[in-house]
Order: structure tokens, then C-alpha cells, then sequence
């Protein structure tokens, strides 16, 4: 499946929603897809195999906010499914894209921060909306966040296993969620 | 020399002490921040203006405090800059975590002097007396918490490039070109050392963009345990005029290269969580963070040599001599030898004075 991933944030950002787009694009990657991220990232952390379209962050809202959509709608034209964090930079511009290429769109609310920015604000509040009318589904998942090694303490081997494992599970849900996206919208 | 310094220092404290005492306090008789060494030094990595730090008392309830003052032109930037940054620090909207700070108790200008009195944040022990598992919890507190101020956009740039200042991966370049040109200038007969500066030079430059990738992060570029206090398990920052916006791994650089000298076990304890935990880009950028730093310290050292005589010349060069063996380590990715580092600690304890021992007692 050709997949683009629409993110917010990337690392070297250090965002939660960052750490997760940066996992989520290698691991769909290594179960044979074919993923590009986009994200306002200036200079993104690579990964081999997926393709990372960065849009200047330093550039004036209105603006980055129309280079992204005009990007995005480009990509959905070439790709299958779009999977977007949430953030109102991200949710603009993919309900745009969707309203005008009708691709299959899964939102998942991850950044929690965006979150309650929304809920504070009447506008980032339509735009949500906008673009959740435009999804065929939304999710609120969230896998197991990366044990750290630290000197003078054991290695977490057992935490390890558990977040490769909720990482793994996630995937396998993912994948399904897009497929059935997929077949709805044909 | 150094006798002409001391007595400026001795002139300028006389002509302080009656304004001290007319805003309510007092000099306290030991004053580490004017004795030893610092009669000479500067701080290594601020604009180096020549304010006094003194201790002293507030005369109501003897409150122990911490006077900044300067009638330095650079001096006054920097004790209004720090004062900017401090105010800002709290209200940065883009970071994560919570910072503190000393609270200022008096801020004035009177005859021609710049005077920030701050209540002095007293800690249990040192940094460096605490265990070493403590020690390495406190340090990576810190630097994450600078690390969740990330000035990415538009507005966050225009919000801090007015207080804290943002340098970017041209910045670092030219500003360690600037280093070596110097130290090459100062002291041409020391081809190995300026091989070696060319050496660290090549890498900034072929890894320009793994620089420029980690920039806009909050940095403290002069975080060693005599710029914060401990006080349960918060850390208070001092000296904020240090603060930038710049590559997340400056202040990590200038920790790890203070720790080659001061505590071998926690600089591999914080070199074993970034190669366990950060990815490849950014172990080389501390690496190329740890080069453009002891650029810096090796020019600061050579352009001391000039003001120096005597036993304090001899210790300038032995410290030239280590810290290019350090930069020569760390461009081989290695870490200095423990015999190097005694035997260097052993030479220069035995070539400082009474008095700068004296002053190095508790520092860190």
C-alpha cells in the first residue's frame, strides 16, 4: 500500500507525535508499504526507505500552511491513504486535500498538546471538525513509549519486549483500519 | 602584572562597598568570584564583560544574596540581558518544562554602576558531592528540560530573537574558524595543535547540516555545577546571560568536556545514555558540539598566555597542551586517557596558588 503520512511534527522534534510519525513510517515500511511523510520539520531525521518531504516551518504561517496543502494534494494523488496526526497544520490542510481528491483519510489524535489547544479555541475547533467530517476514521491509539537504557540500572529487557510488542500490535491494527478505509472509499 | 590586577580589584571593591551598604547590605570578607585565578579570567563562554559577582548580606532579616554589578558597558549589557532572559524563561510558550530561577530582590542604577542583587540559592552539598547516580539523574533533568524549548517557527524566533539570541550552524563555523585563525596567529609555532584545530574544522564543516538540524533548541552554553544550585530535586540555573537558542548539544558539549576533567565516571555515564538512547545524528553532533567548544577554551587559554607570568603562564600552557589533546580524542572518537588527565590535575595543582586553591574548595 502506498501510505502518506501527514504529520505536524518530526524529530529532531521532540513531541510525542514526532517520536511516534518517525516509528510508525519505519515500521510500516518494513511491512512492505511504501511511506512518505510530510511534516513542517526543517530537517528531518532520515530513515532508508521512506521518503520525508519537509516544509520550512520558518516561513510565515499562511504560507507554510498553502505550500503543505499544495504538497499534500500532490501526494494524494500518487498514494492510497493519507494517515494524519492531529494539530490544526496538519487537519487544514488534509481536509482540503480530501474534499478535492476524496482520498481515504485516517486521523489519529495522538498529540495531546494539540489537543487541548483545539478544545481552547473556537476556530482550531472548526477546523477539527472539518477534517474528522472528512475521515473515514478516527483513532486514539497510542503504542508504549520507548523504555530509556540508563547507566546503573538494568537494561529494561522486559519493557523492551512489551513496547516492540505494542508497537507490533498497533501495525497489524493500522493496517487493517487502512485497508478497510480503503476498500469503503472504492 | 597581576599585582596591577589585584589592586584594581581591591580600588574598585573600595569604591563599591558605601553603595552596597546605602542600598542595605553587606560584603561578605571572602569573596570567591574575585580571588584566585578569576582576578584574571573571565568566563570562558559569555561576552565577557567585566562585571564583579560578590557575596553579601541584605541587612534586613541577613539574608544571604548574590550582587552582580559593573559599570562595564559589556558588563551592563550582560546583567540586563540576563535580567531579559530570566523574565523570559518563564514565559517561554513553547517549552515543555518548568525552569527555575533566583528570585531578584533589587535591580538599580546609581552612580554610574549597574547593581542586580539575587537571593543566594543555598544547596545541601555540592553537585559533585552528591552520588554519582544522583549526579547523572539531576544533569539529564536538565538538559531535557532545555531541550523542550525548540524554536521552530516563525513566531517562536521572532518571540526569542530579541531576548535570548539564536545562533545557527554558519555561526558555529565561522565562529570556530575565528578560534583557530586566532590560536594560529598567537602561538605559529605549534603546528601539531593547529593540524589538529584543521581537523575539527573539516568535520563542522563536511557535517554542517547535522549541526544546522539540532539548532533552535534552548541551550545553557556555560552549564558546569558553579552555574546551579541544587536544592531538593530542582535545579536553579544561575547566570542567564549564558541561555541561547542554539544546537541542543552545546550545553551537553560544555558539561562533558568540564566532566573529562572533573568526573570521568559521569561523563562515560552521559556518553553511554546518548549512544544507548539518541540516534546516530545526534551522537555526532555532540561530538562536532564538543569540538567548536574546545576550540573556544583553547583560544581563550591562548589569548590569556600574553596576560600571564610566572607559574600561572606555565599552568596556561600546560592547559593548551591538555585540552588539545582532549579535541585530538575526541576527533579520533575516543575518550583522554585517565593517566593523561592526573597526570595534567597533578601538574596544575602543583603550579596553583594558595589562594586559588583555596577558592576551588566547594566550587563545584
Amino acid at each position: 500500500m502506498k501510505i502518506v503520512i501527514a504529520t505536524p511534527l518530526y524529530p529532531p522534534e521532540i513531541a510525542e507525535s514526532a517520536i511516534y510519525s518517525k516509528k510508525i513510517s519505519e515500521l510500516l515500511t518494513k511491512e512492505g508499504n511504501e511511506t512518505t511523510v510530510i511534516t513542517y520539520t526543517k530537517i528531518p531525521e532520515e530513515i532508508v526507505g521512506v521518503k520525508i518531504i519537509s516544509i520550512n516551518k520558518q516561513m510565515p504561517l499562511p504560507i507554510r500552511l498553502f505550500v503543505y496543502t499544495k504538497k499534500l494534494l500532490k501526494l494524494a494523488q500518487e498514494n492510497d491513504i493519507i494517515y494524519a496526526q492531529n494539530g490544526a497544520s496538519v487537519e487544514l490542510p488534509v481536509a482540503i486535500v480530501v474534499l478535492l481528491t476524496s482520498k481515504p483519510l485516517v486521523i489519529n489524535t495522538i498529540d495531546e498538546k494539540a489537543d487541548e489547544q483545539t478544545r481552547e479555541n473556537t476556530l482550531l475547533r472548526y477546523i477539527q471538525k472539518f477534517a474528522f467530517n472528512k475521515a473515514d476514521k478516527i483513532i486514539w491509539e497510542k503504542p508504549l513509549s520507548k523504555p530509556e537504557i540508563l547507566p546503573f540500572q538494568e537494561n529494561p529487557k522486559n519493557e523492551t519486549r512489551e513496547y516492540e510488542m505494542s508497537w507490533k500490535k498497533h501495525t497489524k491494527s493500522l493496517m487493517e483500519i487502512f485497508k478497510n478505509a480503503k476498500n469503503k472509499t472504492k | 602584572m597581576q599585582k596591577t590586577k589585584q589592586n584594581n580589584f581591591e580600588n574598585e571593591l573600595e569604591q563599591i562597598t558605601p553603595i552596597i551598604n546605602q542600598l542595605g547590605f553587606s560584603l561578605d570578607t571572602f569573596q570567591p568570584h574575585i580571588s584566585g585565578e578569576k582576578k584574571l579570567m573571565r568566563a570562558v563562554t559569555t561576552a565577557s564583560g567585566q562585571k564583579l559577582i560578590l557575596i553579601g548580606h541584605q541587612e534586613k532579616g541577613n539574608k544571604k544574596v548574590i550582587i552582580k554589578i559593573t559599570k562595564d558597558k559589556k558588563g551592563v549589557h550582560e546583567i540586563e540581558k540576563e535580567r531579559i532572559c530570566r523574565d523570559a524563561l518563564k514565559n517561554i510558550i513553547f517549552a515543555y518544562k518548568i525552569f527555575f530561577s533566583p528570585k531578584e530582590i533589587l535591580f538599580t542604577k546609581i552612580e554610574g554602576y549597574t547593581i542586580s542583587i539575587q537571593e543566594y540559592i543555598n544547596q545541601e552539598s555540592t553537585f559533585l558531592e552528591r552520588p554519582i547516580e544522583k549526579q547523572f539523574s539531576l544533569a539529564l533533568k536538565v538538559f531535557k528540560a532545555q531541550e523542550g524549548a525548540h524554536a521552530t517557527t516563525y513566531r517562536h524566533k521572532k518571540i526569542i530573537s530579541k531576548t535570548f539570541g539564536y545562533v545557527d550552524s554558519d555561526w558555529y563555523i565561522k565562529s570556530y574558524q575565528e578560534f583557530k585563525n586566532n590560536i594560529g596567529e598567537a602561538s605559529p609555532e605549534n603546528k601539531k595543535l593547529q593540524e589538529t584545530l584543521q581537523d575539527g574544522e573539516m568535520s563542522l564543516i563536511k557535517n554542517k547540516e547535522i549541526i544546522e538540524q539540532y539548532c533552535g533548541f534552548l541551550t545553557h552554553t556555560d552549564f558546569v555545577p558553579h552555574n546551579f544550585r541544587v536544592v531538593n530535586n530542582d535545579i536553579y540555573l544561575l547566570d542567564h546571560s549564558s541561555i541561547r537558542f542554539g544546537n541542543k548539544y552545546e550545553g551537553w558539549a560544555r558539561f562533558l568536556n568540564f566532566m573529562t576533567l572533573h568526573n570521568r565516571p559521569l561523563e562515560e555515564a552521559l556518553l553511554f545514555y546518548i549512544k544507548n538512547n539518541r540516534t546516530k545524528e545526534e551522537q555526532i553532533s555532540l561530538k562536532l558540539m564538543r569540538i567548536y567548544r574546545l576550540g573556544e577554551i583553547i583560544w581563550y587559554y591562548t589569548n590569556l598566555l600574553q596576560k600571564t607570568s610566572g607559574d600561572l603562564q606555565t599552568l596556561t600552557n600546560e592547559r593548551i597542551k591538555f585540552w588539545g589533546a582532549v579535541l585530538e580524542s575526541i576527533l579520533k572518537d575516543q575518550t583522554i586517557s585517565e593517566e593523561a588527565v592526573n597526570k595534567y590535575k597533578e601538574l596544575r595543582d602543583s603550579l596553583r596558588s594558595d589562594e586559588e586553591k583555596q577558592r576551588q574548595k566547594n566550587l563545584h
